[in-house]
């Protein structure tokens, strides 16, 4: 199963070896590259700071303060999640032309990723013992001093990954770009492919994105070292006594008014500012209806096919702990640094040539494209739900006369399921927002919300193209709202005992 | 050379004694038939690394024994072996006259008859304690047989109740009914009580010995803690160097460990030299009758002995008998004090143990003098480590 998830990758390199590598080089080592290397790596970088410290400090505050309504700023922060990023993107650029080029990307891609950062950050405080702080404080630690070295360093692993996520969306990221003008290496190779049908040039920039996000992952995993994150103690704990706001209390809560009215407020808004304004619902009705319809079909298949996919990995990956085993899981993460769009080149340059097209933009295609693009991210939460069934309680369940089957059924099971439910969610959200790889492998004659979205967007017709825009927030929200509860339900086994 | 008979016979006396009860009978819905459990010859390495080497081990029906070991002796490899979750390299398994691991045999946990209890009870957070009891049994047997067995742990209210809503010592209570739920011919406890605070857990001690004796089931017990092996078990079995190094009472454990390691792992131990001539031993603190391990040794002979701290008396420094000795720090225990004795020898440079009743302050730096309650125990002194 690994192959296939890796299969693009030796693809590519396939592709690229058919056109020569002296023309590969060439293609690689001009002006153009320069710019987009230039805008690629700027861009990452500064979203990606920002992103980090937007998202704890809205994490820290949340979780470990006396913020008051903190339970309903829980649920607003995260919701940008549910929004594509090309619709922020939308929302933004529709209403102002000022925002467009770099510091536009900037402002929208921050506002549309931060809750990346947010979401692990958020659960590492909800875990960390407190009482390390309270210790820090007794070897006599200033505040400041203890937030910079304790809290934070808790929170470290989190917040490393979570700009991982977000370094790796920015570089896969094109429909945001387009929309604002801004090129990246993703804009680039989606034009050289879909619009000149340039595919050595397609497939040698492709080749250098593969790179830069393999570069990403592996500086992830260097800057977070070998330490490891343990809690002094039993699990049994009090819950941490949150630090008091005081006079920070009113501009803490502009803050968050702010962040959540420019994230929530203006994609929203300006969709429906559109809406009033051009009065073509009643024509989109139809197409509405069938788009929507496309859309929750192919996104819940590839949902079912990832998460199904995903639990042996997981099994073998917790339940062995062999060096063979975590190569296994590890090599699935390569897809991580594989951007959708060079997944959907691949899948549809291979379909193209080894088919006779026959499975060229088809329904499967695009499905197992999807299921493929999104593995990682179900094999994230099965992986923290099998934690949650511990083998020693299957042990039980068969030292009492049960048989393997009677206990997978009775005890894992009914464990897992919240797991399973979380990662079918979160590939669900992913391919209802998902925009790169479908306007690529999207079947003939058929259309997708965010397909859909993009021909009026196109076109200028925002009227037309911002109740498809709603309407994948619509479908997106559901899930992303049971996400956050499960993520905020994972450390159970902190609970105290009585 | 005069070859001397060992005075005390009964510390030859063979483990196992006891005589099985039940034996075959047909197995019935109605029978608690309790089983004696025999292990002979086995082995387990993890990688390179061996656990057990050749472990035998035989445990009575009806008893209820401790394994006693340190931390990573491989007392839970034992158990999980025992429990069928782990298959062994070598070695037989018997639970009453049913192999069931030896040569080609291997029998998967749930047909072992085997209540297994782990540590932290292992309760099913997903099902209610009137489900976690049930689970073995089948649809029909379920409703009386859990409301019997919840009042035998005495949780009878709490059937609706989840694990979480829980004291840690009631879930231990309901691990327990679930695993006896099943009328297992053996139960295996995993380090039962180490995950509760220090008050509850004698009394949840207490009250899981109870259950226990009134099933009358084989209950094996693993544990690091002493006092526990020795309080609670019948027989207590020490697992040293990946095999039983001692199995017997806890009073002969105690008395008469078979080597000066046994002696220093179950409680605390003054070991010094001496030299054995006929039935008593000369050594620093005087002459002292001795004991020892199998029928004859020769003599003299160089020997350890082991003085327990309890067997050392304190007198005052003005009395006219006993050996001459300074305080040097003292371990209150609110019950009873061990005291670090400095005693008048040369040759005698570690700090001899005696333990007193708490009653008296006795401050370091007092001269005291100490007299030895014999008989004492010896090894010969080139078996000690």
């Amino acid at each position: 199963m690994a192959l296939v998830l890796v299969a693009p990758l030796a693809f590519l390199l396939f592709e690229a070896h058919g056109a020569g590598t002296s023309t590969i080089l060439k293609l690689i080592f001009r002006n153009l590259t320069a710019t987009l290397l230039l805008n690629t790596v700027r861009l990452t970088v500064v979203v990606t700071a920002l992103c980090a410290v937007i998202g704890t400090a809205v994490a820290w505050l949340i979780e470990r303060t006396d913020l008051p309504g903190r339970r309903v700023w829980a649920v607003l922060v995260v919701v940008p999640l549910a929004i594509p990023d090309f619709v922020v993107s939308f929302g933004w650029a529709s209403l102002s032309t000022h925002v467009s080029g770099f510091q536009g990307a900037v402002l929208v891609m921050t506002l549309a990723v931060y809750p990346l950062v947010y979401l692990p950050v958020a659960a590492s405080f909800r875990n960390a013992d407190p009482g390390q702080e309270e210790l820090a404080r007794s070897l006599g630690a200033g505040r400041l001093q203890t937030f910079w070295k304790v809290t934070l360093g808790q929170a470290r692993v989190a917040i490393l990954g979570g700009c991982l996520l977000v370094a790796l969306v920015l570089l896969a990221e094109y429909g945001a770009f387009e929309i604002l003008g801004y090129q990246t290496f993703t804009t680039e190779i989606f034009t050289e492919f879909n619009v000149s049908f340039n595919v050595p040039t397609a497939s040698a920039l492709s080749l250098v994105l593969v790179l830069l996000s393999l570069f990403v992952l592996a500086g992830e995993g260097l800057a977070r070292g070998r330490g490891r994150l343990s809690r002094s103690g039993p699990l049994a704990q009090r819950a941490a006594r949150p630090h008091r706001l005081v006079r920070a209390r009113l501009p803490a809560l502009l803050g968050l008014g702010v962040l959540v009215g420019l994230a929530l407020g203006v994609p929203i808004g300006s969709s429906v500012y559109w809406i009033l304004r051009g009065g073509h619902a009643f024509l989109t009705g139809v197409s509405l209806l069938d788009a929507t319809w496309h859309t929750a079909l192919y996104s819940a298949i590839a949902a079912a096919i990832s998460t199904t996919m995903a639990l042996p990995v997981a099994l073998l990956a917790i339940r062995h702990s062999g060096r063979g085993y975590l190569l296994l899981e590890r090599s699935t993460y390569l897809v991580l640094a594989m951007p959708g769009l060079v997944i959907a080149l691949a899948l549809s340059y291979f379909t193209e040539r080894y088919t006779n097209g026959l499975l060229y933009q088809s329904a499967p295609l695009l499905v197992v494209a999807y299921a493929i693009l999104f593995f990682p991210l179900a094999l994230v939460g099965v992986r923290a739900s099998i934690a949650q069934a511990p083998v020693g309680l299957e042990e039980v369940g068969r030292s009492l006369g049960r048989k393997r089957t009677s206990v997978l059924l009775r005890v894992t099971l009914p464990l897992v399921s919240p797991g399973l439910a979380a990662a079918f969610c979160l590939v669900f959200l992913s391919a209802v927002t998902e925009l790169t790889a479908t306007l690529i492998l999207i079947p003939t004659g058929v259309q997708t919300l965010s397909t859909q979205f993009w021909a009026y967007q196109q076109n200028l017709s925002y009227g037309q193209a911002a109740p498809f825009a709603l309407a994948i927030i619509a479908i997106a929200a559901l899930p992303s709202v049971v996400l956050g509860r499960f993520f905020d339900r994972l450390p159970s086994r902190g609970r105290p005992a009585r | 050379m005069s070859k001397t008979p060992n005075p005390d016979q009964t510390l030859t006396a063979t483990p196992g004694s006891e005589s099985e009860r039940g034996g075959e009978s047909a197995a019935g819905a109605n029978n608690r038939q309790t089983r004696n459990l025999d292990v002979v010859d086995l082995h387990k390495s993890f990688g390179a690394h061996p656990v057990l080497v050749g472990l035998d081990l035989s445990v009575p029906a009806g008893s209820f024994t401790a394994i006693l070991g340190s931390s990573g002796s491989g007392k839970t490899t034992l158990l999980r072996l025992l429990a069928g979750f782990d298959r062994p390299d070598l070695g037989t398994v018997r639970i009453g006259e049913r192999v069931v691991d030896g040569a080609g045999i291997h029998v998967q946990p749930e047909r072992r008859r085997i209540g297994y209890v782990p540590q932290e009870g292992g309760l099913f957070p997903h099902l209610t304690v009137a489900a976690n009891v049930g689970f073995g049994l089948s649809r029909a047997a379920r409703k009386g047989r859990v409301r019997e067995l919840l009042e035998l742990v005495d949780l009878a209210d709490l059937g609706r109740r989840y694990p979480h809503q829980l004291s840690g010592g009631q879930q231990q209570r309901v691990a327990l009914a679930r695993a006896l739920a099943v009328e297992p011919e053996l139960v295996l406890l995993d380090e039962p009580f180490a995950s509760l605070d220090a008050h509850m857990r004698a009394n949840v001690r207490e009250e899981v010995q109870r259950i226990l004796r009134a099933s009358a089931t084989t209950t094996l017990l693993v544990t690091h803690d002493q006092d526990e092996a020795l309080s609670l078990a019948d027989r207590v079995a020490v697992l040293r160097d990946g095999k039983i190094a001692q199995h017997t009472t806890p009073q002969e454990l105690y008395t008469r460990p078979l080597d000066d390691r046994l002696a220093r792992f179950v409680g605390e131990a003054n070991v010094i030299a001496g030299v054995l001539e006929g039935a008593s031993v000369q050594t620093q603190l005087g002459e002292l009758p001795a004991l020892w391990h199998g029928e004859v040794l020769p003599t003299p002979c160089a020997v350890s002995v082991l003085i327990r701290p309890e067997q050392i008396d304190l007198r005052p420094a003005d009395s006219d008998t006993g050996l001459a000795g300074r305080i040097a720090r003292t371990g209150y225990h609110g019950h009873d004090a061990v005291l670090h004795v400095q005693v008048d020898r040369p040759q005698m440079a570690d700090h001899l143990l005696v333990r007193t009743l708490g009653e008296t302050r006795l401050p370091p730096g007092l001269a005291v003098k100490l007299e030895v309650r014999g008989p004492v125990l010896v090894w010969p002194a080139n078996s000690s480590h």
